[in-house]
């Protein structure tokens, strides 16, 4: 049985900088991910990654990951993690195409891009909705689109198509839009794109495309209709935390609870680390950093069995 | 593979999952053809009759269809063509 010091369950920002961490102390360590693109490599811009004025998610995601592979890494990459099992002091990791042991986890499986689930958004997708600017936002070149979420994904998200489109709604369902300020300030100078905020979107409409969007005004409770062509959903994320169900304390939003001095779970030798932990902030300068703790405290977890 | 099976990739550049499903057949040593939609963008009516909608990527092995990044379903047509 060929056993790890550290087995890294995902490729984003917060595992591969605590794959990194751990190379650096000489950890046998082995990551793997189901692929190295996370949230990070579907956006479009990033602008606030300390040392890149403004990059690609893509770009930024390559960098990390040659970053990684400057050092004797093993990787698994499009396996994807099943079940971890507890054996007297080491875990076995079983994804569908092998089994791997090591002495200690680390989980930064990361968030899934969350779906309104409401009516017709199932018949919709690729049909006018998508969740992936990046890959769709040409299909919509001089058409008028809604994009769903007023965060910075949301707010990114208009902007960007304001170079395509003749013209963008974009929904909110709190009464203001929740992205960074100097994003907003660009949004509402933008003459194409229109903000709608304190809506709750009730359903699709169309024959066979998208053509019109149901949303309700909260405050006066007033049903009105949007005529678009496309909409892009961008309303936030849930943690990939499926598989730690049963092993792992969980909050009641799915998130892993860990202890913020040294990110360890509430099983001794398993730690987590970016999106998927109990943090209300979630960012890639922060996952790199608990990605960085969790390593380190791996290394000292180690040191104090010895 | 039987003589005239064959792999063709609908995508963008700036599109990750159609990084991830060239990077992964790559990964593999498998061959396709890359038909690139901000190259060629008269292709994408031809994209969309196939497929039959608008998302990408849109990948085709043999004669089958999958839309999207899902890997399970291109290691089934892999092997149902004799691709591994």
């Amino acid at each position: 049985m060929d056993l790890y010091d550290l087995i890294i369950i995902g490729g984003g920002p917060a595992g591969i900088t605590s794959g990194i961490y751990a190379l650096r102390k000489k950890l046998k360590t082995l990551l793997i991910t189901k692929d190295f693109l996370g949230q990070v490599g579907l956006t479009n811009l990033v602008e606030n990654y300390p040392g890149f004025k403004r990059i690609s998610g893509r770009e930024l995601m390559e960098n990390f990951k040659n970053h990684l592979k400057d050092y004797e890494v093993e990787i698994k990459n499009y396996e994807e993690v099943e079940k971890i099992e507890i054996l007297n002091e080491n875990f076995k990791v079983k994804t569908k195409e092998n089994e791997y042991f090591s002495k200690t986890i680390i989980v930064a499986t990361g968030a899934l891009p969350k779906r309104l689930k409401i009516k017709n958004e199932e018949k919709f997708i690729g049909h006018g909705i998508s969740y992936c600017l990046t890959c769709d936002e040409r299909a919509f070149e001089g058409k008028t689109v809604a994009v769903i979420g007023g965060g910075n994904n949301g707010a990114e998200a208009a902007l960007e198509l304001t170079k395509y489109c003749q013209k963008i709604y974009l929904l909110e369902y709190l009464n203001d839009l929740t992205c960074d300020e100097i994003l907003k300030e660009i949004v509402l100078n933008s003459p194409k794109i229109e903000v709608l905020t304190g809506v709750e979107v009730l359903s699709f409409e169309g024959l066979e495309n998208l053509e019109k969007i149901i949303y309700q005004e909260r405050e006066s409770q007033k049903e009105k209709e949007l005529l678009i062509d496309g909409c892009f959903i961008t309303i936030g994320t849930k943690p990939n935390t499926e598989f730690l169900k049963g092993l792992v304390n969980l909050n009641e939003k799915g998130e892993v609870i860990v202890n913020p001095k040294t990110m360890e779970t509430s099983v001794k030798g398993i730690f987590a680390c970016g999106d998927i932990c109990d943090f209300s902030f979630k960012q890639i300068v922060l996952a790199c950093a608990q990605g960085a703790l969790a390593a380190l405290s791996v290394y000292s977890y180690l040191k104090s069995k010895n | 593979m039987s003589a005239n099976s064959k792999i063709k990739i609908y995508s963008s550049p700036d599109c990750p999952y159609c990084y991830l499903v060239k990077d992964y057949l790559t990964q593999k040593g498998i061959e396709f053809e890359e038909i690139d939609l901000f190259e060629q963008p008269e292709k994408r009516k031809e994209m969309e009759e196939i497929s039959k909608q608008k998302n990408i990527p849109v990948t085709i092995i043999d004669e089958e269809v999958i839309v999207g990044w899902n890997k399970e379903k291109i290691d089934e047509l892999l092997k149902k063509y004799g691709f591994i």
